[in-house]
C-alpha cells in the first residue's frame, strides 16, 4: 500500500516536472532555431523571453475551443487526452536520478514505476501512442489533410517501432537485461555500449527521430503539403495537447538512447553521476533541434525505404552477427 | 506484482488528469456560434469533398508490422538468455528468421515496399 502511495506522489512530481520540461524545450527551441537563422527569437515576454512559454500555456487555455459541427464528438475529445497519456506513461518508467540505496538495503529508484521488463514496458507504450494521433485523423470528419497525416503518422510510427526494437536488441544481446539500471552497471564494468555496436546505435538515433515524427522524418506535419497535418481541426488547448505528447516522447527517447548507448549515469568522477546522465539527455535534445536547423525534409518513400528495407535486413543480420561473436567469444567488431 | 498496479494506476491517473484539462479549458474559454467558423478548415478554402478512406498501402504496412513486431517479440527472451542455450540457440534463431525473412522478400517481389 505504501508503494501505490509513493508511486502516486512520485507520477504527480513527473506530471509537474515534466509540463514545465515541456514548457521550456519549447522555448529553448525557438531560442536554438532563432539563433541558427540568425534570428533572436521570443524576447519580448519577460527577460529573454523567458516568460514567454507560461503566456503562452495560458493563451491556449483561454483560447475557444472549437469543434466543427462535421467532427466525430467522443473520439474529437478522445484524441488530444490519449496523445499525451501514453508517452507521459512512457516517461513513468525512466529514471530520473541514479538509483540509491536506502539504510534498509532496499533500493530507491528515482522512476514512478521500475521492473525487470523497463524497456519492453516503455516500447509497448511509445507503440500505443499513435492512437492518439490515429482518432484525430478519423475524429475530424472527413478533412483530408486530416486524415493523410493520420495515415502517414502511423504507419512511419509502426515502422519504425520495429526498427527500434530490433536496435535496442544488440545492446540487450549484450547486457541480457531487459532493466535499465543493468545496463548502466553493465558499462560502468565495461565500454559504453555506442563503442560495442555502432551501427545499432546509428538505427537507433534515426529511428527516434522518425518515431518522435521530427525533421528530418516529420511528414505527418509536413506544413507545405498537408496544412499541419492531423491536428488541422484542433484550436488552444487541443492541439496544444498534441505537441505536449509530442515533446514528452522526445523526452523519453533520448533518455532511453542515453542509457542504453552513452552509459546513463557512468562517466569519469570529475562530475557527479546524475550529472552525466542529464548532460547526455540534453545532448540528445539538442541533436533533435540541430537536425530541426539543418536537414531539409525526407519524401515519404525514401522514409519508408530506410526502414523495411536497408534497416531492417542489416539490423537482422547484426543481431545474429553479434549472437555468434559473444558465443564463440569472437570480437564484435 | 505491487509494480505492475502502480503503473496501472499511473496509466488512469494521467488520463484522468489531460481530461481534467481539457474539460477545464472548455469552461475557462469563450464560445460564439458562428456557421461559418463551425465548417471544416483546410487551409482557408471551402471544402469540396469529404475524404474518409486509408489507402490500400496502409494496411499492407500494417500486416507486415504484425509479422515483424511478433519475430522482434520472439526474439526478446532468446536474448536474455541466448548464453545458456548456447551455439544451437543463435542457429536456431537463424532458422527463424529465415522464415520470416521469405515473407519479406515474398512482399518485395510483390511490390509491397514500392511506393509511387
Amino acid at each position: 500500500m505504501i508503494e501505490v502511495i509513493i508511486g502516486i506522489v512520485k507520477l504527480i512530481l513527473l506530471v509537474t516536472v515534466l509540463s514545465v520540461y515541456v514548457m521550456y524545450a519549447t522555448w529553448y527551441e525557438r531560442k536554438v532555431i532563432g539563433h541558427m537563422q540568425q534570428r533572436i527569437g521570443p524576447k519580448r515576454v519577460g527577460p529573454y523571453g523567458l516568460l514567454q512559454p507560461l503566456a503562452d500555456t495560458i493563451k491556449s487555455f483561454f483560447k475557444e475551443d472549437v469543434i466543427p459541427a462535421r467532427a466525430d464528438k467522443p473520439l474529437f475529445w478522445l484524441a488530444p487526452i490519449l496523445a499525451p497519456t501514453f508517452p507521459f506513461a512512457a516517461a513513468a518508467a525512466i529514471p530520473f536520478f541514479p538509483p540509491i540505496e536506502l539504510s534498509n538495503g532496499t533500493m530507491f529508484y528515482f522512476s514512478v514505476f521500475h521492473s525487470n521488463v523497463d524497456l519492453l514496458y516503455i516500447l509497448a507504450m511509445m507503440g500505443l501512442s499513435s492512437f492518439g494521433v490515429m482518432l484525430a485523423g478519423i475524429a475530424s470528419g472527413g478533412n483530408k489533410y486530416s486524415y493523410f497525416g493520420a495515415q502517414r503518422e502511423i504507419a512511419q510510427v509502426v515502422s519504425y517501432e520495429i526498427i527500434l526494437a530490433l536496435a535496442l536488441l544488440n545492446p540487450i544481446l549484450m547486457v541480457q537485461s531487459l532493466n535499465l539500471t543493468d545496463f548502466v552497471t553493465f558499462q560502468q564494468q565495461h565500454l559504453w555500449l555506442i563503442f560495442y555496436q555502432p551501427f545499432a546505435f546509428v538505427a537507433f538515433v534515426i529511428a527516434m527521430v522518425a518515431s518522435a515524427s521530427r525533421v528530418p522524418f516529420d511528414l505527418p506535419e509536413a506544413e507545405n503539403e498537408l496544412v499541419a497535418g492531423f491536428n488541422t481541426e484542433f484550436t488552444g488547448l487541443k492541439m496544444a495537447m498534441f505537441f505536449f505528447g509530442q515533446y514528452v516522447t522526445i523526452f523519453v527517447v533520448s533518455a532511453l538512447a542515453a542509457i542504453v548507448f552513452l552509459g546513463g549515469w557512468s562517466g569519469p568522477a570529475i562530475l557527479p553521476g546524475f550529472v552525466w546522465y542529464w548532460l547526455k539527455v540534453l545532448l540528445f535534445i539538442f541533436m533533435f533541434t540541430w537536425f530541426w536547423g539543418t536537414f531539409p525534409r525526407y519524401r515519404y518513400d525514401q522514409l519508408m525505404d530506410i526502414a523495411w528495407k536497408k534497416l531492417l535486413p542489416l539490423l537482422v543480420l547484426n543481431i545474429l552477427w553479434t549472437g555468434f561473436a559473444l558465443i564463440v567469444h569472437m570480437p564484435i567488431i | 506484482m505491487a509494480n505492475w498496479f502502480i503503473a496501472f494506476i499511473a496509466l488512469v491517473l494521467l488520463f484522468v488528469i489531460f481530461a481534467g484539462m481539457v474539460i477545464a479549458a472548455k469552461y475557462l474559454a469563450p464560445r460564439e456560434y458562428d456557421k461559418e467558423k463551425y465548417d471544416l478548415y483546410e487551409c482557408g478554402v471551402p471544402m469540396v469533398s469529404e475524404f474518409r478512406y486509408f489507402n490500400i498501402r496502409f494496411y499492407i504496412i500494417a500486416i507486415m508490422f504484425t509479422l515483424f513486431d511478433i519475430e522482434a517479440i520472439f526474439m526478446y527472451p532468446w536474448a536474455v538468455y541466448f548464453e545458456e542455450l548456447g551455439i544451437l540457440g543463435v542457429i536456431e534463431m537463424g532458422l527463424f528468421i529465415i522464415m520470416v525473412f521469405v515473407g519479406w522478400i515474398y512482399a518485395y517481389k510483390k511490390g509491397a515496399l514500392v511506393w509511387e
